[in-house]
């Protein structure tokens, strides 16, 4: 089921395009929670 | 037969394909079980058309089959596979078998009972709901089956280590292990609860319960069970995912971190689901509460080195630029089947992760509490990337130790797609539905979604009506999932091996670091002991403080005692 394709040109990988991700999930996270949050303070109100 | 492959005996083969088989087909009466709950709730049927009993019935045979027995097997099956596999010793069978039969035994007298209508407490069996004692005795074997399955696994480990000093365990062994600690420990407290509490009090012998000793009990075994979940799944996620995407894992140290991390902080953090309960002080819950948040480190790890490692594999399949290299990925690949198992459930925790961080969060906690949003979440993780990864992880071991090739692929592939897209509707509507006060464990059928009723709640009935839509696709999934399982197991096989040679997508590490410090269970396991008694002891002690007396056992079908 595997690739065992060489690695060439591959040597230098950075996963840029993963902490971009990463980062975009948790602003997504603290969208999400916050969201959340404030329907909590609009059932005191 | 390489060094990729091994050979396993005829009696581990038959075992195997035994605990992949006969759990599948509790399975599916478990998810016929969930379909039903969405029809119950949306007022659609009032009775179980073809087992009979209520709403009540079919959610406790819903949840222990699907979350408790299936994912048991499941994880015993793995591990009797990978464990080997990666050491290359054999397994000692009658210990094996032994451990199987338990499972089998008490996971079908389980069945049995809950079918009867002799154990409807739900999967969590809380009391003072009672169940009949063979409930417990079922569940009780399946947990000491489990535990002599990994006990099988400890003299198979120590040998390795002593023939490889110096050497790296194997990240599979690392992160199975790892399951399995964390469920020993857990289990222990569970084993308390039924043998010194529900089982005498369910025969009779006793006749008064501390229900809220019971519910601290359960969850300390509770929120642990989470990651007995899911820790299967990102065995499968950190040693299969990349190479089968075509890359390698990123960092072989974070995967160990990882599993590490989740023997120091699943345990500690029960409390978080206890929030709304009297008897334990406020510090206590939020001290957990706080835990919980420790043991979410170790999922955004995953999170960034999973796709670390599928960007590296989508750039060596060409993906170009940023973004670029999640468009190469192999989702559709008919021969690659697997992957779409895998990457929809990784996709789908994302959601599921930030709906447990917001239910672990204290005063939010009070929003979610009970309503429909809590099975909304939960069917995010496990219905989510645990269900798949352990679909996708069940056809591949059937195949390999039945030495079949896998029929109907394209059914396979396309499951999980149709099930994820039902899951997502569904969660959404219980989710959404929970926000706006729809209640959990309710059959809304009868109350809120019956426009004859006092109680009838006309903003709710959209949120209902996703869910069925959401359960009837996720069922049509699961259908289509069966189809190519059995097609499978009953097509002919063109081996003539009386064993099974058995080989794994074991991905290769970009980083390998040594990571000395991560060689060891023994220190983490001794901080995860610190951390639960300081957690738990002041729990207890205010639990035993703020009650007295006990409750008499009960039905969920009339208030009066049942004696």
């Amino acid at each position: 089921m595997g690739n065992n394709d060489s690695d060439k040109g591959m040597e230098d990988f950075q996963p840029k395009g993963a902490l971009a991700f990463f980062i975009m999930m948790l602003v997504m996270f603290v969208v999400i929670w916050f969201a959340l949050y404030f329907e909590i303070l609009s059932r005191g109100a | 037969m390489n060094s990729d492959t091994f050979r396993f005996s005829k009696s581990i083969k038959n075992l195997n394909s035994l605990l992949l088989i006969l759990p599948m087909v509790l399975l599916f009466i478990g998810i016929y079980g969930g379909l039903m709950q969405t029809m119950f709730r949306a007022g659609i049927i009032q009775s179980d058309p073809f087992v009979g009993g209520d709403y009540y019935k079919g959610l406790t045979f819903h949840g222990v089959l699907n979350a408790i027995v299936f994912t048991t097997f499941f994880a015993v099956a793995l591990g009797n596979a990978l464990i080997p596999y990666s050491l290359k010793k054999h397994l000692n069978s009658k210990i094996a078998w032994t451990s199987g039969i338990m499972m089998l035994v008490g996971s079908v007298m389980a069945a049995v009972v809950i079918l009867l209508g002799e154990a409807t407490v739900l999967y969590t069996f809380y009391p003072p709901l009672k169940a009949h004692p063979l409930f417990y005795i079922g569940l009780t074997l399946l947990v000491v089956g489990s535990w002599l399955a990994s006990y099988n696994w400890v003299p198979m480990y120590l040998q390795w280590r002593k023939e490889n000093v110096g050497k790296k365990t194997p990240l599979a062994v690392v992160g199975m292990m790892t399951t399995f600690i964390i469920w020993f420990i857990a289990t222990l407290a569970v084993a308390a609860e039924i043998l010194f509490m529900l089982l005498p009090w369910s025969m009779g012998l006793v006749d008064e319960v501390n229900v809220m000793l019971a519910r601290t009990l359960f969850w300390f075994f509770g929120h642990p069970l989470v990651y007995f979940w899911l820790l299967p799944a990102y065995v499968m996620y950190y040693s299969f995912m990349p190479k089968i995407a075509g890359g390698k894992l990123y960092s072989d140290m974070a995967g160990r971190l990882v599993f590490m991390m989740f023997i120091v902080f699943s345990i500690p953090v029960g409390t978080h689901h206890q929030y709304m309960d009297p008897a334990i002080g406020a510090e206590w819950k939020l001290l957990h509460g706080i835990f919980t948040f420790g043991v979410a480190l170790p999922s955004l790890i995953t999170a960034f080195t999973l796709a670390a490692s599928l960007e590296y594999a989508g750039k060596k399949r060409g993906g170009k630029g940023l973004f670029g290299w999640m468009r190469k990925l192999p989702y559709f690949e008919k021969e690659k089947w697997f992957f779409a198992y895998l990457i929809l459930g990784l996709f789908i925790f994302i959601f599921g992760g930030i709906g447990g961080i917001i239910n672990a969060s204290y005063q939010m906690n009070t929003a979610v509490h009970n309503t429909a949003w809590v099975p909304g979440h939960f069917h995010l993780t496990v219905a989510g990337p645990v269900l798949l990864a352990f679909l996708g992880g069940s056809l591949y071991l059937i195949g390999q130790f039945m030495h079949k090739e896998i029929r109907c692929k394209g059914w396979a592939l396309i499951s999980p797609y149709v099930y994820t897209v039902g899951l997502f509707i569904m969660s959404y509507g219980l989710k959404i539905g929970g926000l706006k006060g729809m209640p959990r464990r309710t059959n809304t059928g009868a109350s809120y979604a019956n426009p004859d009723s006092i109680l009838y709640q006309q903003d709710w009935i959209f949120y209902i009506d996703l869910s069925v839509i959401g359960g009837v696709l996720m069922f049509i999934g699961i259908i289509m999932y069966l189809v190519s399982f059995f097609g499978t197991v009953f097509s002919k096989s063109s081996s003539t091996e009386e064993g099974a040679v058995i080989t794994f997508p074991i991905s290769e590490p970009y980083h390998d670091e040594p990571a000395k410090w991560l060689r060891n269970f023994k220190p983490y396991i001794i901080i995860a002991i610190i951390l639960i008694v300081l957690s738990y002891t002041p729990v207890i002690l205010d639990v035993l403080e703020a009650t007295y007396g006990g409750s008499l056992p009960y039905s969920p079908n009339s208030p009066v005692p049942l004696r």
